[in-house]
């Protein structure tokens, strides 16, 4: 039994859904960078999760919210994980007003199940397909996840319309609504996006829901150097045309990403995927007009996926750091933001500083939106070489303007650096508003910015 | 209660002589906005470069002087005046664009320019800033960022937050952070995302980066002419809900189309009880079969006709006719007050029903401007406010109105903001945790609440002054 005398206080019924670590088979074993929680509850309700993290406030427990846990690796060591707490089973749709395009859920909810609910009637929540299936919409929201379409879809802040929150001491924060404007007080749901939860946990989320599109392809090319894509990606960003997605892989994650969509693409080359959306007579001539481009700039092939087979692209495109054929455990993904023009020059620095790092690095780009994910496979050994790589390149990132965040990698690397990056004196202003929200840092204590 | 002359020549030294204004007759013409609210601060000043601007607000944070930012004025809700006197920061010679970064599809842009400015200097290059609210001649980007202002092409492209990358902000004890930038990452929290929107009470923005977008191939603008409002609103639900997303749909009753018609002459017809415009852009290809469904799907709902513009003249008239209506009505009536309910979109055609009985219920002349795609209302009831007992009715209508708004599971602003004018309104959208929370935030930027004071939030008690463990 816990140690907490506070959860005494806890309704019966909670108590005695804690499911305690000792009790845990060794199989089901939960740990999060390196620290295992005391105790497991999957509550059903958000007024359950309320009273679970009122009384954590008390007892001054560290609890880590969870959806299905695809973006567990997220975030810097926590100080401190007494609890998990489980919000798979708070998962109702709330409203869907499909007249006035919007739909009210709980964060619980996977994204595939709302897709599901949405397309019945031809509408969708253009959160990127690539996600794992599984992928809540509340751990979607908390780690502001993106997909390649968000160059013509735009990201979770432009798509949230409400949320409800539940803090840290147990009280709901409503924000925003359920209409497409709405300027009554100030803009909370964007301080919750991307917060890891570490504000309070996003309970509720209405979206702004859209049509799905008459018609989606995906148009393929090739290259020697990604350059050309470069190249390619700005003059179709700078033309009439609307491309919904423009991404460059390196010539190992083109040959797995092709390998699995049986297209046989030359040897050590770089892929160049572009995706189309929208009314078919536009798709059409944005094809026609894609075909022009590729070939303006030497980028060979011209495949193009329609529908299912565009979507599935996109999909093994979402899975592709896992590097099927390596362990999961050593990855380091980094996500670094750009400003466009400095794009070619941050190709560059990545692979100078790893081409003899001694480990295998790759490159995916999302040409169109400035940011570039870097990968690296780190057996042992020269973890420091590494790490001081890491930190050179975010320095030069941060000179331009950009970011660097590490996405995942193992906890040696995240002992030695923030994954999240420098901050500056807007640190304090951050420092001041968890103090305010979470004063016993419950929630996902020192997870977030700065030890945030 | 005007200042010492020590506190006006410490004034005078940072902005310079010519920078401050402080005679009873010049205050006079800051008294006021476009709202109904009234204010007399015991001082203005000009400020032209960020270090002015941080040595005025670190000498009000040390004396503890209130102060307000404005740009042009035109909210319209009272976001400008400046109820507890103190000092008024004005905009207009921090006008600049700072930069137009094509290449990374970016602009930058000092608080006192004009909205409309950027879009006119982007043009040759071929791109433009989407947000355009009607104001656009005289609003400013601070303004705009403040009131994270809408417009009729917002239904499409997003309001101010969706365009909004990076801020460089004085905060009111006169620090300066530079928030967000250029690129798609930013770190921690979104503090930009908190502060466009927050109507100047967290701080003053002195750079503004913006993200540009290029002009759309082709754009096509209709107007639908109907014999009841209803009917109108109820051709916005159906074109929203079959999935074609126009650029614009505005909606005109009967009253604005006739002060519109006096004075600008757009075209729209005089017997007509209400018109849309309707305006598609993007990719030419798909635009002749959109329009055809558009036309069919108003036809169906009780559109009399539909005529689309032929040429750019004819465009441009119909737009003139929209962003001038509110000017217009001043022909009709010496004031209104316009409230900025929103809904969802479905809920239209009873919402604006209750529009038409809450103004017979008064008896006051209430004309409807909509920025009907986004479901936000504009109703502009009309009055003499040297009639108090009307301007008193007209309150309790605008009232009533929001309530309405709020029934169908709407909110009590879309883009006005909440100022001064609707704080006694917040309790219709905000419980008392909610309106903690808006302190959390209040408190972590302004802690000693001289920045715009008593805008936004209800006055809930002295504050917490809790400067947390940083």
């Amino acid at each position: 039994m816990s140690d907490h005398p506070s959860f005494n206080d806890l309704p019966e019924n909670l108590l005695a859904s804690i499911r305690w670590v000792q009790d845990f088979p060794s199989s089901e074993a939960v740990s999060l960078d390196g620290k295992s929680p005391e105790g497991l509850l999957s509550v059903s309700s958000l007024e359950e999760a309320a009273d679970f993290l009122r009384a954590a406030s008390k007892a001054k427990a560290a609890v880590i919210p969870r959806g299905s846990g695809t973006m567990m690796s997220l975030g810097n060591p926590p100080q401190g994980a007494d609890f998990m707490l489980d919000l798979r089973g708070v998962r109702r749709i709330l409203e869907y007003n499909p007249e006035n395009l919007t739909v009210t859920a709980e964060c619980g909810l996977s994204l595939s199940e709302l897709q599901e609910v949405l397309g019945r009637r031809g509408q969708f929540l253009p959160l990127d397909s690539s996600f794992f299936p599984s992928a809540t919409l509340g751990g979607i929201v908390a780690c502001n996840a993106s997909g390649p379409k968000r160059l013509i879809y735009g990201t979770c802040r432009d798509m949230i319309l409400g949320m409800k929150v539940v803090l840290a001491d147990g009280s709901f924060v409503s924000a925003g609504g359920r209409c497409v404007k709405n300027v009554s007080g100030f803009d909370l749901c964007k301080l919750f996006i991307g917060s890891l939860g570490t504000l309070g946990v996003i309970g509720e989320l209405t979206f702004k829901v859209h049509p799905l599109p008459e018609q989606e392809v995906l148009q393929v090319g090739s290259a020697s150097d990604p350059m050309r894509g470069l190249q390619l990606s700005h003059f179709l960003v700078h033309s009439h045309l609307f491309p919904a997605a423009l991404e460059i892989l390196d010539p190992y994650l083109a040959s797995v990403w092709a390998r699995q969509m049986g297209l046989p693409l030359p040897e050590d080359q770089w892929a160049i995927l572009v995706g189309w959306t929208g009314f078919s007579e536009d798709v059409s001539r944005q094809i026609r007009e894609g075909e022009a481009a590729f070939l303006k700039h030497e980028v060979a092939g011209r495949e193009v996926y329609e529908a299912g087979a565009a979507q599935k692209g996109w999909e093994i495109l979402g899975r592709l750091p896992l590097h099927p054929d390596l362990p999961p455990e050593q990855l380091i993904r980094c996500r670094i933001s750009l400003p466009l023009t400095q794009m070619e020059e941050g190709i560059q620095k990545w692979r100078n500083e790893f081409s003899d790092a001694g480990c295998r690095s790759d490159l995916s780009i999302r040409a169109g939106s400035g940011i570039l994910f870097g990968y690296l496979f780190c057996p042992d050994g020269n973890g420091e070489k590494i790490a001081q790589s890491l930190v050179r390149i975010r320095l030069w990132v941060q000179g331009q303007g950009g970011t660097l965040v590490i996405e995942t990698a193992p906890l040696w690397v995240k002992n030695c650096m923030d994954v999240w990056g420098t901050a500056g004196k807007e640190l304090l202003l951050m420092k001041r508003l968890k103090e305010r929200f979470d004063p016993v840092h419950v929630i996902n204590p020192g997870r977030f910015l700065g030890g945030i | 209660m005007g200042f010492n002359a020590k506190t006006l020549s410490r004034l005078s030294q940072i902005v310079g002589r010519d920078g401050i204004l402080s005679t009873a007759a010049d205050l006079k013409v800051y008294e006021y906005d476009a709202s109904l609210e009234r204010g007399r601060p015991a001082a203005v000043v000009f400020p032209s470069s960020r270090e002015q601007v941080v040595g005025v607000v670190k000498l009000a944070h040390a004396e503890r002087i209130p102060f307000v930012a404005r740009g042009s004025g035109t909210n319209l809700s009272g976001g400008s005046i400046p109820p507890e006197g103190g000092l008024v920061i004005e905009f207009s010679r921090m006008n600049k664009i700072l930069e137009v970064d094509t290449e990374n599809l970016t602009a930058t842009v000092e608080p006192g320019l004009y909205n409309i400015e950027l879009s006119g200097a982007l043009a040759p290059y071929g791109y433009y800033y989407a947000p355009d609210p009607a104001s656009q001649k005289v609003s400013t980007f601070g303004g705009n960022v403040g009131e994270n202002s809408g417009g009729p092409h917002c239904l499409k492209y997003g309001v101010t937050t969706n365009h909004v990358l990076g801020l460089e902000v004085v905060l009111p004890d006169g620090e300066v952070v530079g928030l967000g930038g250029k690129t798609a990452g930013h770190l921690g929290y979104d503090l930009v995302g908190v502060f466009v929107g927050s109507e100047g009470t967290l701080g003053i923005v002195t750079q503004v980066v913006v993200r540009i977008m290029k002009l759309p191939e082709t754009a096509k603008t209709f107007l639908a002419i109907y014999d009841s409002i209803e009917d109108a609103g109820e051709s916005v639900s159906a074109i929203i809900a079959e999935g074609i997303l126009p650029a614009t749909l505005e909606l005109m009753d009967k009253t604005v189309i006739a002060a519109v018609e006096a004075s600008l002459k757009a075209g729209y017809p005089l017997d007509a009880e209400a018109v849309l415009i309707i305006e598609l852009d993007g990719l030419k290809d798909s635009m002749d079969r959109l329009s055809e469904r558009i036309m069919r799907t108003c036809k169906k709902h009780g559109a009399r006709e539909i005529k689309a513009a032929q040429t750019a003249g004819e465009r441009e008239a119909l737009w003139a006719g929209r962003r001038g209506a509110f000017g217009a009505i001043a022909r009709v009536a010496p004031n209104y007050l316009v409230t900025d309910g929103t809904v969802p979109r479905n809920r239209l055609p009873e919402v604006l029903r209750r529009v038409g009985e809450i103004g017979r219920k008064y008896e006051l002349l209430i004309g409807n401007v909509l920025h009907a795609g986004d479901g936000n209302l504009h109703p502009l009831i009309l009055f003499d406010e040297r009639d108090k007992e009307q301007k008193r009715k007209v309150l309790q209508a605008g009232m009533e109105i929001l309530k309405a708004c709020v029934d169908v599971g709407g909110t009590i602003s879309g883009e006005h903001g909440i100022g001064l004018e609707k704080i006694s309104a917040m309790d219709l959208v905000c419980g008392m945790d909610d309106l903690q929370a808006l302190r959390y935030v209040k408190e972590t930027f302004d802690p000693s609440y001289l920045s715009n004071p008593q805008k936004v939030l209800p006055f809930m008690g002295e504050p917490v002054n809790k400067e947390g463990s940083a």
